[in-house]
């Protein structure tokens, strides 16, 4: 029979989709049932009740699942709802190497991208959803000059840093500027690729904002998880995921957190994995930049700049920079002045006014309104910040 | 014995108007009985026993035959206790209790009071509504009314205490007793000055502007950034209230039985804080057949506050639309109908999102709450603030260093100014500024165009908000001298007036 997918997808892929979905089964206990049998054959055993006696407990319901309407679904209507998702157990020979020596590997690995990109580790770059100004912008600047120096960036693919970061490492594999005939260098030497790692399915884009990320990144680089398509981004999804991010990372970058959060998590993770934590150091003042300074204060390297990052690699800095081309209008007179109030700390009109004295309201919002449509500010809810790049 | 007819003169209220209202009474042989028509309310028909152990402990007998007490004209609703004393002269002239030279006094007299069960005089709601449909009469009523009645300017007004003093003062045995000693008008109403507020120019300016153009005015700040302290400072900003408004505010205030400054008469614009927990009917007004003023109208004239706008029930919101638009309120129930004045300036306070907000990086909030805050602030909720200003908690060196700001003084004196411009020019203030009128006043320079047209093309502004921000560049203008055409900076800072209210999360 010939698949009309790019992908054969083997009677083991499909009866993992098919367990994965039982419940009680996560991904440690069905890969330590896997050591002992193929998923096929597991998925025959878990039928016929024939489960080995520690999941006695479970089989009813596991045999109850499976025979109901939701779960009896035909072989071709998984391999479409799959379609070109690639689907690697843990003994393919194509699932990451690092990932399998891994305490804790994913059983099954959901991928759609370019699979080689998982075979070296790469820079975690991770942090809040919450984000300020500053944080989007190292987060974004560490994931280009990683890209550029040829590192892969794991993130997670959440709203803030996530998103930066990746944003960041894509801005390396797009053209600069479409009119520059002569091409940039940065496109032509070989440069590291966004990989996601995301809880939901492939195919539940989770949050929806970043639908259009989540494509670039499958373009540019490859998006994994190790639910099957049509998962849910259900709560406890995002631990197990964050575990995968610090597997995948010689280095674990966080670059704004709270003092509690998901990335948190991902340290504990990496701190298990004895893969180094680096964070990036915020204003005391800021909520974002609590959980950051704490690793610093409990010994977590600094990370003042990529390069920083660079050096905990091996790697040299690359002393000129092809993407460091201001591509902004240079702002000038009252434009400049209003622009040199703005240092890292986000203000409100009230206090750039103040600043701006003796222009008035008026002629400070039209600069601002400059300012902004020339991305040099970014306005949210009464209060400006500065954007260090633009990505 | 033969029937027996007399009729006394008083007056009901609904809404914010009184009525004048005949008492008739008739007195027949028959099984001993007391009926009130000519449709009165719960309290009204109590009056019947009031009204007999009023009559009774002053020394009169109480007939024990028929009375039949007709409120005439029996069509409208009659309501509350004010037609107390009237129903017990009613009875006591029927009765032939009353001398013939008390009967021919009672004719030039009309009476507004309720009586207690040892026959006093007692002070009622609406007086000043009342009395000004009495004018061609002398005006009787309870002595702590006297102020309230007199402001309204009937032929005369007398207070008498008891029934049996009043029947004596009517007889010409005993003469009026001296009306109260007017209470003393403590100089002025204090009104909050502007000067308290530290920083907050942006909110500063926001009020300035509701004042100056009459825009409606949204103010977004997290909890504690002062945006009530900074509301209430928006009356004294705003023209007192001259003799025909502040006499209709104070029988506003009358009818709804809300107590009247020492002086009187309401001269300061009022400013209403209605919870977010009240009712529709406490929002408009109505509910007993009275069709009490709501707080739309007892703001009339100066400032409604909603605190927490978000919280208000969507139906009380809905029925700000009326108000907003014609300045009035109609209000339909079954059995009767009024039409309340109700225009006032509308100042709402919200937090920017559901957990308090702050400084970026700070907000709690996931999408799901963010956009559920965004329903509740439909977009024609917000289309009715010209003006949405961010309020900020204050830091240290505001409290402690900044200069004190403007008092309301400077900025009264502005205001006025301005007002005065718009009205010159068009007639009404800025704010109420519509259609073609928008585009003879308010016309703005190219170069302020080209900024409305970029704001127009990148979705930043809808069309609605283009009047708004035309409105408020008005105001702007006019406030710096700039009466021809909008230049653009004057529209560059309405657009910056204008906060977002949980603002889309970026990816």
């Amino acid at each position: 029979m010939t698949s009309p997918h790019r992908f054969a997808h083997e009677s083991d892929h499909l009866a993992v989709v098919r367990l994965l979905e039982l419940p009680g089964l996560g991904p440690r206990r069905l890969l330590s049932m896997m050591r002992e049998a193929s998923p096929g054959d597991l998925l025959r055993r878990v039928e016929s009740g024939r489960v080995p006696r520690r999941y006695a407990e479970f089989s009813r319901a596991w045999s109850a699942t499976l025979a109901s309407d939701l779960h009896r679904r035909s072989d071709d209507e998984i391999r479409d709802r799959l379609g070109d998702t690639r689907v690697l157990l843990v003994d393919d020979p194509d699932y990451p190497e690092h990932l399998r020596r891994d305490v804790d590997p994913p059983p099954a690995l959901f991928v759609r991208g370019d699979v080689e990109r998982l075979r070296r580790p790469g820079v975690a770059v991770v942090g809040t959803r919450h984000a300020t100004e500053y944080g989007r912008a190292a987060a974004s600047e560490i994931g280009r000059r990683l890209a550029i120096a040829d590192v892969d960036v794991v993130s997670g693919l959440a709203l803030g840093i996530d998103a930066a970061a990746h944003r960041g490492a894509l801005a390396v594999r797009s053209p600069v500027d479409p009119l520059d005939e002569r091409g940039d260098p940065a496109v032509v030497r070989r440069s590291g690729a966004p990989v996601g790692v995301v809880a939901s399915g492939l195919d539940v884009v989770y949050p929806r904002a970043n639908g259009g990320l989540w494509r670039a990144v499958a373009d540019a680089g490859v998006v994994i998880s190790e639910a099957p398509p049509g998962t849910p981004p259900d709560r406890f999804r995002f631990p197990l995921r964050n575990r995968i991010i610090a597997a995948l990372a010689r280095v674990v970058v966080v670059v704004e957190s709270r003092a509690s959060g998901g990335s948190m998590i991902t340290v504990d993770e990496a701190l298990k994995r004895g893969v180094p934590v680096m964070a990036v150091p915020g204003a005391t003042t800021t909520r974002a930049s609590e959980g950051t300074n704490r690793l610093l204060r409990d010994g977590a390297m600094v990370a003042t700049s990529p390069d920083d990052v660079l050096a905990v690699l091996g790697l040299a800095s690359i002393g000129a920079d092809p993407m460091m081309r201001e591509l902004r209008v240079v702002p000038r007179d009252s434009d400049a002045a209003v622009l040199s109030v703005f240092a890292h700390d986000p203000l409100d009109l009230d206090r750039i006014v103040a600043a701006c004295a003796p222009m008035t309201l008026g002629e400070v919002a039209l600069s601002l309104g400059r300012l902004e449509s020339w991305g040099w500010l970014r306005h949210t809810s009464g209060w400006f910040e500065r954007v260090t790049i633009t990505t | 014995m033969e029937d027996m007819i007399a009729s006394i003169r008083t007056a009901s209220v609904i809404g914010t108007h009184g009525a004048p209202v005949v008492v008739e009474c008739h007195i027949a042989t028959g099984l001993p009985g007391f009926s009130i028509l000519g449709r009165p309310d719960d309290v009204c028909r109590e009056a019947r026993d009031r009204v007999r152990a009023a009559v009774m402990s002053s020394g009169f007998t109480w007939p024990s035959r028929r009375i039949t007490i007709n409120l005439a004209p029996s069509t409208s609703r009659k309501v509350g206790s004010g037609l107390d004393v009237a129903i017990a002269l009613a009875i006591l002239a029927a009765d032939e209790q009353l001398d013939d030279s008390i009967l021919r006094a009672v004719d030039d007299h009309a009476f507004v009071a309720e009586l207690s069960l040892d026959g006093g005089l007692r002070p009622v709601a609406g007086v000043s509504p009342m009395a000004a449909t009495l004018r061609d009469r002398i005006v009787v009523v309870a002595s702590d009314n006297y102020e309230e009645c007199r402001l309204v300017e009937p032929r005369h007004t007398r207070v008498a205490c008891d029934l049996r003093g009043l029947v004596a003062h009517l007889a010409g045995l005993i003469p009026w007793p001296d009306p109260p000693d007017p209470r003393v008008d403590t100089t002025d109403v204090s009104v909050p000055d502007l000067v308290d507020v530290r920083g907050q120019n942006a909110a500063r300016l926001g009020l300035e502007l509701a004042a100056a153009g009459g825009h409606h005015l949204l103010l977004v700040g997290p909890p504690g950034s002062g945006k009530t302290m900074l509301a209430q400072r928006l009356p004294g900003l705003l023209p007192r209230l001259d003799a025909d408004a502040s006499l209709e505010a104070t029988m506003i205030r009358s009818a709804a039985g809300e107590p009247l400054p020492r002086s009187g008469l309401l001269t300061v614009p009022p400013i209403r804080m209605p919870h977010h927990s009240m009712s529709l009917v406490a929002m408009v007004g109505g509910g007993s057949s009275a069709l009490r003023p709501g707080e739309v109208s007892l703001a009339h004239g100066g400032v409604l506050f909603l605190d927490e706008l978000g919280e208000f029930a969507p139906s009380a919101l809905d029925a700000l639309r009326q108000p907003l638009e014609e300045g009035v309120v109609r209000l339909s129930r079954a059995h009767s109908t009024a039409v309340l004045p109700a225009r006032f300036t509308l100042v709402g306070a919200t937090n920017p999102c559901p957990c308090g907000g702050g400084p970026p990086g700070s907000c709690e909030c996931d999408e799901a709450a963010l956009a559920k805050y965004r329903r509740r602030f439909s977009g024609p909720l917000l289309d009715r603030f010209d003006v949405r200003v961010v309020a900020h908690r204050p830091g240290a060196d505001e409290l402690l260093g900044t200069p004190n700001g403007e008092c309301t003084a400077v900025v009264h004196a502005r205001v006025m100014t301005v007002r005065a411009i718009a009205l010159e020019r068009q007639g009404v203030l800025n704010g109420r500024l519509t259609g073609p009128d928008l585009d003879r006043h308010a016309a703005v320079s190219t170069d302020g165009t080209r900024l409305l047209r970029t704001e127009l093309e990148t979705g930043r502004l809808t069309g609605r908000g283009l009047h708004r921000i035309r409105r408020v560049a008005r105001t702007l203008a006019d406030r710096d001298g700039e009466h021809e055409e909008i230049p653009a900076h004057h529209v560059a800072a309405a657009l910056a007036l204008r906060a977002r209210i949980a603002s889309h999360r970026r990816g």
